[in-house]
């Protein structure tokens, strides 16, 4: 057990500091592809936090990404509003999509859940394409300035990095201590048995909506860090790639861990940013690693490495 | 007010192409409890090869026939591949990486551009409505999807496959426990949509303009559609389909660009009334 923690602990050394100090042995390209894994991976922890500690699939997580990322593109080239009042204001924003949307599917469970917000999901992205007058339509918002951080304007790579690296550290954690809260461990066990869990005195519905929003919140984040490190917000953050890429990150990291998110992330984007390199069919070998990952790794890299009998939360069908 | 009723009608046979697009997407879930996530990529892939048919013999019907039969292969491929994980979420997850490799092939095979596919030489007297002209496809998409729901009705009210479909929808493991092969259902239910949907692709090839991210935009009617009517239901998604139709025509025609909130409005209230949809039944 000892050995277990002090190996826990190095391993977490090794890979703040390689995060770190990335920027000084990684080309900046790397450090911009990085910068995206981070927005991805916490989106992708969002999902899992819904996946893996709630038993429910939910597709609509880009939508709230989405929809933060609008606020803040929309906000800064079309209203001219303060950055201090944009960013909680987006995330305000997604959390009030993922609450409407929560409110319709909440009564769906299993594959029904996936089918509601896929549908909702994809009708923001219909918003975001026929609602010219506001989101600017199929181009969307572009060129989107970034704010100054005690001076250092985060429209250079290494300081918008480090920045992202921060703030996904600092959800990291608030997601860890969420999901072994008691209020996690309630959501665990509804996840398992939520008829048991009503019979407790649970509120089951109630549990299960506050945690929709709060995916949402973060995945609100991560719209913000995504939207700052592209500088671009179009109904295409919000299209079935975009989907694809973000259930992709929380397979291949494994749905039973919030850090499976992270790892996926950074797997992925480096994946689409090779495949890309060599041909542009990437998204056909992004689909076949997709498929190849439900085929054959159900439950992600890290999911085998560290618990080989845990079955996957969505492997329950009703 | 010969405005709204030609928008009316607009909307109906609107609502014929979506019935047959959604048909076959509640039929698979309705047997294998599996949300087909390429049924967009199906569609785009059954107009593409329509529209390359049509392009090289100048033939509509042989381009529609080639068409459903080319998707109908690629549903039993589909078939074979989910077949290979357990549990419905999972095969729901898979059909997703599947559907973005068809969407790609298609990309690459037939470029970016939006394509519409010629018209047949049948419909191509415009017939004379409300003093208008108004274009006869249309009503014959009407008719095919009316043609096509009374099939699927006679199938399975009055076949012995009707039964059997019935029954494995109704209670799987029943209906297996009395000898009849799910798995054999499941392969002729995917083979049945792939090719209705290769159908729907090619007629809506000619009535609407497809290309890359269509399969994306079909999906999401096919999934309002059939979460509105009640997933797994067929006169459902006819329901379903007449009541999209008309909100994202009449919509469309009056409040442009935030069409798509009434559409959303529409399946919020309903599913406020009816959380299983309008025909749709307590699991």
């Amino acid at each position: 057990m000892k050995a277990n923690s002090v190996y826990r602990i190095v391993v977490i050394a090794v890979i703040l500091l390689l995060a770190v100090t990335a920027p000084y042995w990684l080309p900046l390209y790397y450090i911009q592809l990085l910068d995206m894994s981070l927005s991805i991976g916490l989106t992708a922890m969002s999902f899992i936090l819904l996946a893996g500690y709630c038993g429910m699939i939910s597709f609509a997580q880009m939508a709230f990404y989405a929809m933060a990322a609008y606020v803040i593109g929309i906000g800064t080239m079309d209203l001219g509003w303060p950055n201090w009042v944009l960013l909680p204001l987006s995330v305000a924003g997604a959390s009030f999509l993922s609450a409407i949307f929560g409110a319709i599917a909440i009564r769906a469970k299993g594959v029904y859940f996936l089918m509601m917000t896929l549908a909702l999901s994809q009708l923001f992205y219909g918003v975001g394409l026929e609602w010219e007058s506001v989101t600017h339509g199929w181009n969307g918002v572009a060129g989107i300035t970034r704010p100054e951080i005690f001076g250092v304007s985060l429209l250079s790579t290494t300081p918008r990095y480090y920045t992202a690296l921060v703030v996904t550290i600092i959800c990291y954690l608030m997601l860890r201590r969420l999901v072994r809260s008691p209020f996690g461990l309630a959501l665990q066990g509804i996840r398992d048995n939520p008829t048991k869990m009503a019979a407790l005195g649970f509120n089951v519905h109630l549990y299960r909506y506050i945690a929709i929003i709060i995916s949402g919140a973060f995945a609100g984040v991560g719209g913000v860090l995504g939207v700052y490190s592209t500088g671009v917000v179009s109904p295409h953050t919000n299209d079935l790639s975009a989907i694809v890429r973000v259930v992709l990150a929380a397979l291949i990291g494994g749905v039973t861990r919030l850090e499976g998110g992270i790892v996926g992330a950074v797997v992925t984007v480096l994946l689409i940013s090779f495949t890309s390199r060599y041909t542009s069919r990437y998204w056909m070998v992004v689909g076949a690693v997709f498929m190849l990952v439900m085929l054959f790794l159900p439950n992600g890299i890290l999911g085998i490495k560290l618990k080989k009998n845990t079955d996957v939360p969505s492997g329950r069908s009703t | 007010m010969n405005q709204i009723l030609l928008q009316f009608v607009n909307g109906i046979t609107y609502a014929g192409l979506l019935f047959m697009i959604a048909s076959g997407f509640t039929l698979i879930f309705g047997v294998m409890r599996v949300i087909n996530m390429s049924h967009g990529a199906f569609y785009i892939l059954g107009a593409y090869i329509a529209y390359t048919i049509q392009k090289q013999t100048g033939n509509w019907v042989a381009g529609i026939i080639v068409g459903s039969i080319a998707v109908g292969i690629t549903a039993l491929i589909v078939r074979t591949l989910v077949s290979r994980v357990k549990g419905a979420l999972p095969q729901t997850v898979l059909t997703l990486g599947i559907a973005m490799m068809i969407g790609d092939l298609c990309l690459y095979i037939w470029g970016g551009l939006p394509r519409t596919i010629g018209e047949p030489t049948f419909t191509m007297n415009p017939i004379h409505l409300l003093g208008s002209t108004y274009p006869t496809f249309r009503f014959f998409v009407l008719a095919l999807s009316c043609v096509v729901g009374g099939g699927m009705w006679y199938m399975l009210q009055r076949t012995q496959l009707g039964r059997i479909l019935r029954a494995g929808t109704d209670n799987r493991p029943m209906a297996s426990a009395l000898g009849i092969n799910i798995d054999r259902i499941f392969t002729l239910v995917f083979i049945l949509t792939g090719l209705l949907t290769g159908l729907s692709g090619a007629v809506g090839g000619t009535y609407i303009a497809f290309g890359p991210g269509s399969d994306f935009s079909i999906l999401t009617y096919a999934l309002v559609v059939v979460i509105m009517g009640g997933m797994g239901s067929i006169p459902g998604s006819a329901l379903g389909a007449l009541m999209v139709g008309l909100v994202d025509s009449i919509g469309r025609a009056y409040v442009h660009e935030v069409a798509i909130f009434l559409l959303m409005g529409t399946l919020i209230i309903v599913l406020a009334f009816r959380p299983r949809g309008l025909l749709g039944r307590e699991e």
